[in-house]
């Protein structure tokens, strides 16, 4: 079974662990494993766009250069870890920069040893282990399950870097939802942000923002709404009023568990707010 | 000396006295050169340059003058030839690409051989790359010295003449294909008009009513496409493509490939009763995507030529070899399931290219929801809308569920002015198509809203601004701001942008969205001037020979350009465009022959081995290996002169008219 | 957002900057990115937002006060978005 070095992040280490664990299980059951890098350090939860600041980038450049002892690529989970991590490999290795590469790298204990390709878990199961091959570990197809893919601003911009997919319409959270039996609809809200971190002080913002997405997942005839950040997928889940047909939001790792045949009490669904199990049940998923 | 083959066929460019120098074994050189005002006097310091030719041994007199290409300036010269008796002449000057023929001309006039005579360019090549004059100074030295080698070895050459045959074709019968056409041929000379669709009249035929007057675009079009179709000077090949063009300037032979279009034109009536009885359905692009085609169709019900041709990839029988019912009910049997495709070869002097445009495909705008949001379209798509003979007979109805729409949001700049996808240009057309779309919405729904989204709005022409105050004060709203978003709410369209006057952001809902989205050349248009090896632009526009002085014209002699093909415009301009080459060509056509310049390629048959690297090396197809002598032959009609195939020649039988071998070393060793 | 992108870069080109760095709206950037990747110019809005932020908070002035966060929230909020929006609006 190949090995991926992994990199889980704060979130998914700690409030999202359930999350976390059950994303290592899948892989397991999808026919890779990840290993989580030891002692990695905070990757800074979003990316310092001023060109002067070289102490905000130290601590990803150390989880690169650790990986960089390791193996050539590091897998993410969280979107936010893929958005910081990738962004700043960019940056090291652009050809050009190699002056400041060199100063951010004497900041490090480790030795940068090699290029690291940051990949994220999407990619993982797109470009390293194929469609086909995931879907042949598919044992509970999701019966059609119509599923909004949310992908967040930070999987898919800037797009010179975040380049594997589509800035505006991205498809590839699209295509595991079909490969794994469900039905992803049309959605327009797929890469709009969520409000992201502004949820801290301006909760308003982030509220409005987290909405409009959920509207227009419904006005498309979503029953569900997929996401691959946690940061997104508290936005959705937990600013929203829980009514009646409010749309329940999950991690796409719960659904790729499902398919694959995890069992309930693996799929971290203690994390959701309102009803996930009795959404699932009432879909035949669990 | 060597190489003397100078050919003699006819009079040269302009009046010519008798020649009154004799070829002398030593030329006696003038030197003349101009200030050009200060951009080259003030930089080349004139008065020791003059100093330094006058002491060159052959240069029998050194001349200056503060703008040699006037009239002074040149009767200064033409002076000189005779009272200096000088048989060869350097003109230190500005670039040959300005003055070159005035020059000549020039010496002409005065009975020099007009290719004895040289430009040494001090302007573009010297004065205006630096600003150290002593550097400059000593450049221009050089370069009127290895001028003075090269015209010391020039022979006095007569151009050389064809024949011009006085038929033209014009490729792409839209507005500006049938102006040329017809302009060409009501001056009583035949055209060749090649079309690709199977009746004429391009997108002007897709129109509603046409911006600033309103007229109905088939009011104002049929009346040239009718006169068109029965012109007896006009052949028309609707159907057809143009495949290859061989030969040279006034006399090119075309090859059109006439497609298979299994209607017998000259049997068939144009009843239409096949049209009915079609089962197979077609991705009409007439409809822009609004509704289906038959597979046996005609464009429009005015189409000229009005009959039918059947698109084989929707056809049933021809597919799958089942219903056949157009054959069953055509009362005269026109339908031939068995006609393929034909080549016809004409043969014609001039070719105007009116290939056109098409519209940026509107599904790669990513955040406005093409294709997956309904009742989002272009704007060709809302012309049919509008139009009597449309998919809805002119009734404005939203193409998801016929409702009649409340709101529209016309958003402009769909795709130009963005250097983020390759089309940073503006499309010329779109404000005042939109204006008039919004106008003519109004016009039938009465209590329609209408709200265009607009950065600039752009009104160049005659009544245009006019036009676009009548368009606010019809109650139009114009919103300055680029559409970000456009997304679906219920059956409701939304739509993100801005009122930068306001200085605010603005959801719209509406009812439906029209997209002015970019023009961009007709990507058949591209292939085929790919083929032609016309020139083409980066955005696929066909470049004309000079962007202010010669807009109709292209760097390839015979080719002419009109219309959107050329870049995005109007009809206005299509039109004068189109009879402005069509003047280009009859300009052609007025002339008994046509002259080319004689500084062409020339073989030495005792050393020439027929190894045919030459061949293989012309751009022109000029020189060929003549296979019953086994040696490289020139067509001087076509050789352009570029030198490629005596560079190429391993042996040095081929060498290049007053650029000959010897010449060249001479100039080399005169630094 | 007040102001919005083009009203802000239109103050940046008229020299008037100040009036933006006290503007409430460079602190609603959320750094998604939309902006640069609309723009027909591909101007990057989030950067110079970033760059204003910056000037800010380089004079040793926070935007948002780490004691406002309430208890429950501390609980329940991932961790990921204190850390951003703590770098983005606090020294």
């Amino acid at each position: 079974m190949t090995k991926y070095t992994y990199y889980p992040g704060c979130t998914l280490y700690t409030k999202a662990r359930s999350l976390d664990l059950c994303a290592r299980k899948a892989a397991e059951k999808v026919g890779f494993q990840l290993v989580e890098m030891p002692s990695w350090n905070c990757c800074g939860a979003i990316y310092n766009a001023t060109s002067d600041d070289l102490a905000a980038q130290v601590g990803p450049v150390r989880n690169l250069a650790k990986a960089s002892q390791l193996g050539s690529t590091l897998v993410t989970l969280c979107a936010a870890c893929h958005n910081v991590l990738k962004r700043v490999q960019n940056r090291l290795d652009q050809p050009g920069n190699e002056v400041e590469s060199e100063r951010l790298k004497t900041f490090v204990d480790e030795k940068y040893e090699r290029p690291v390709k940051v990949l994220h878990y999407l990619e993982v199961l797109k470009n390293e282990i194929g469609w086909d091959k995931v879907k042949e570990k598919v044992t509970k197809p999701l019966g059609k399950l119509k599923v909004a893919s949310y992908y967040g601003c930070l999987m898919v911009r800037p797009k010179e870097v975040l380049s594997f997919d589509d800035p505006e319409n991205p498809k590839v959270m699209d295509d595991l939802m079909r490969v794994l039996g469900a039905e992803p609809t049309r959605f327009d809200f797929k890469a709009e942000c969520c409000g992201g971190y502004l949820v801290v002080n301006r909760r308003d913002v982030a509220k409005g923002a987290s909405q409009k997405i959920l509207d227009n997942a419904k006005a498309w005839g979503a029953d569900a709404v997929v996401t691959t950040c946690p940061l997104c997928q508290y936005n959705l889940d937990k600013l929203r009023a829980l009514t009646d047909g409010a749309l329940p939001v999950f991690y796409f790792t719960q659904l790729l568990g499902i398919a694959v045949g995890l069992g309930q009490d693996e799929l971290g669904l203690e994390h959701n707010s309102g009803d996930p199990v009795g959404f699932l049940k009432s879909k035949g998923l669990l | 000396m060597a190489n003397d083959e100078s050919q003699v066929s006819g009079p040269g460019p302009g009046p010519q006295s008798p020649i009154v120098n004799p070829q002398s074994s030593i030329p006696r050189v003038g030197v003349f050169v101009c200030h050009c005002g200060i951009n080259i006097a003030g930089v080349v310091k004139i008065p020791e340059l003059l100093a330094r030719d006058g002491v060159m041994p052959g240069v029998a007199v050194t001349k200056d003058y503060k703008y040699c290409c006037s009239d002074p300036g040149q009767e200064m010269i033409r002076d000189s030839i005779k009272t200096d008796k000088l048989d060869r002449v350097i003109v230190a000057c500005c670039s040959p690409t300005l003055h070159e023929t005035t020059f000549r001309n020039a010496c002409a006039e005065a009975g020099l051989n007009p290719y004895q005579c040289e430009i040494a360019n001090i302007r573009e090549q010297c004065a205006w790359v630096t600003e150290d004059r002593d550097k400059a100074t000593d450049k221009a030295t050089d370069i009127i010295r290895t001028t003075k080698a090269k015209v010391e070895n020039d022979l006095p050459l007569e151009a050389i003449t064809v024949p011009i045959n006085k038929r033209a074709l014009v490729v792409g019968a839209g507005i500006a294909g049938i102006q040329a056409a017809l302009d060409i041929a009501n001056a009583g000379y035949e055209v060749v008009l090649v079309e690709k669709e199977p009746s004429i009249g391009g997108h002007m035929a897709q129109l509603s009513e046409t911006f600033p007057t309103l007229d109905c675009s088939q009011c104002i079009l049929t009346p040239r496409t009718v006169e068109t179709g029965r012109h007896p000077k006009i052949k028309l090949m609707t159907y057809s493509e143009l495949d290859s063009v061989s030969g040279y300037v006034g006399n090119f032979k075309v090859k059109i490939r006439q497609k298979a279009r299994y209607v017998d034109f000259k049997t068939c009536t144009g009843c239409g009763i096949c049209l009915e009885k079609c089962p197979g359905r077609n991705e009409s692009w007439f409809e822009r995507g609004l509704v289906r085609g038959k597979a046996i169709y005609r464009l429009l019900p005015q189409a000229v030529p009005n009959k039918p041709v059947i698109d084989a990839k929707s056809c049933i029988y021809l597919t799958k070899g089942k219903c056949g019912n157009c054959a069953k009910v055509c009362p005269t049997g026109a339908i031939h399931y068995d006609d393929t495709d034909k080549f016809v070869e004409e043969e014609v002097g001039a070719i105007v290219l009116a290939t056109g445009y098409q519209l940026f495909d509107a599904a790669k705008l990513g955040s406005y929801g093409v294709g997956l949001v309904p009742d989002v379209i272009d704007g060709l798509a809302f012309e049919r809308l509008l139009s009597a003979s449309g998919p809805t007979s002119g009734d404005v109805k939203r193409p998801s569920d016929g409702k009649v729409p409340k709101k529209i949001v016309f958003v402009q700049c769909a795709g130009s002015r963005d250097s983020t996808n390759g089309m940073p240009y503006c499309s010329k057309i779109c404000c005042m198509y939109t204006a008039k779309q919004a106008i003519l919405y109004k016009h039938r729904v009465h209590d329609g809203q209408a709200t265009i989204c607009y950065i600039d709005v752009r009104t160049p022409g005659k009544g245009f601004e006019e036009f676009y105050k009548r368009a606010t004060d019809d109650g139009i709203q114009y919103l300055r701001g680029k559409v970000s978003k456009i997304f679906r709410q219920g059956d409701k369209v939304m739509v993100w942008a801005a009122d930068t006057l306001a200085g605010r952001k603005v959801e719209l809902e509406a009812d439906m969205v029209v997209l002015a989205t970019a023009v961009i050349a007709n990507p058949d248009g591209v292939a085929l001037a790919r083929r032609l090896k016309a020139q083409i632009d980066t955005h696929g526009f066909m470049t004309e020979a000079h962007p202010k002085l010669r807009p109709v014209e292209t760097l390839t002699a015979g080719f002419f350009l009109a219309g959107c093909g050329q870049g995005p415009k109007d009809i206005p301009e299509t039109v004068a465009q189109a009879s402005a080459a069509a003047a280009k060509v009859l300009a052609m056509f007025g002339n008994t022959r046509l002259t080319h310049s004689p500084t062409t390629a020339q073989v030495d048959e005792e050393i020439c081995v027929g190894c045919g690297y030459c061949e293989r090396t012309c751009a022109y197809e000029a020189v060929k290996v003549d296979p019953a002598k086994n040696k490289a032959v020139v067509n001087a009609a076509l050789c352009e002169g570029c030198g490629a195939c005596a560079v190429a020649c391993p042996s040095g039988a081929m060498t290049h008219k007053n650029a000959t071998k010897k010449a060249i070393f001479q100039m080399a060793d005169a630094f | 957002m007040d102001p919005p992108p083009s009203k802000a870069i239109r103050l940046l080109q008229l020299g008037r900057a100040s009036e933006l760095l006290e503007s409430d709206g460079i602190w609603m950037c959320a750094s998604c990115l939309v902006c640069g990747t609309r723009c027909p110019r591909a101007v990057d809005y989030a950067r110079i937002a970033e760059a204003c932020r910056a000037i800010i908070l380089r004079s040793r002035q926070s935007r948002v006060d780490p004691d406002t966060v309430t208890a429950p929230d501390l609980e329940e909020i991932p961790q990921q978005a204190f850390i951003a929006a703590f770098r983005k609006s606090s020294v």
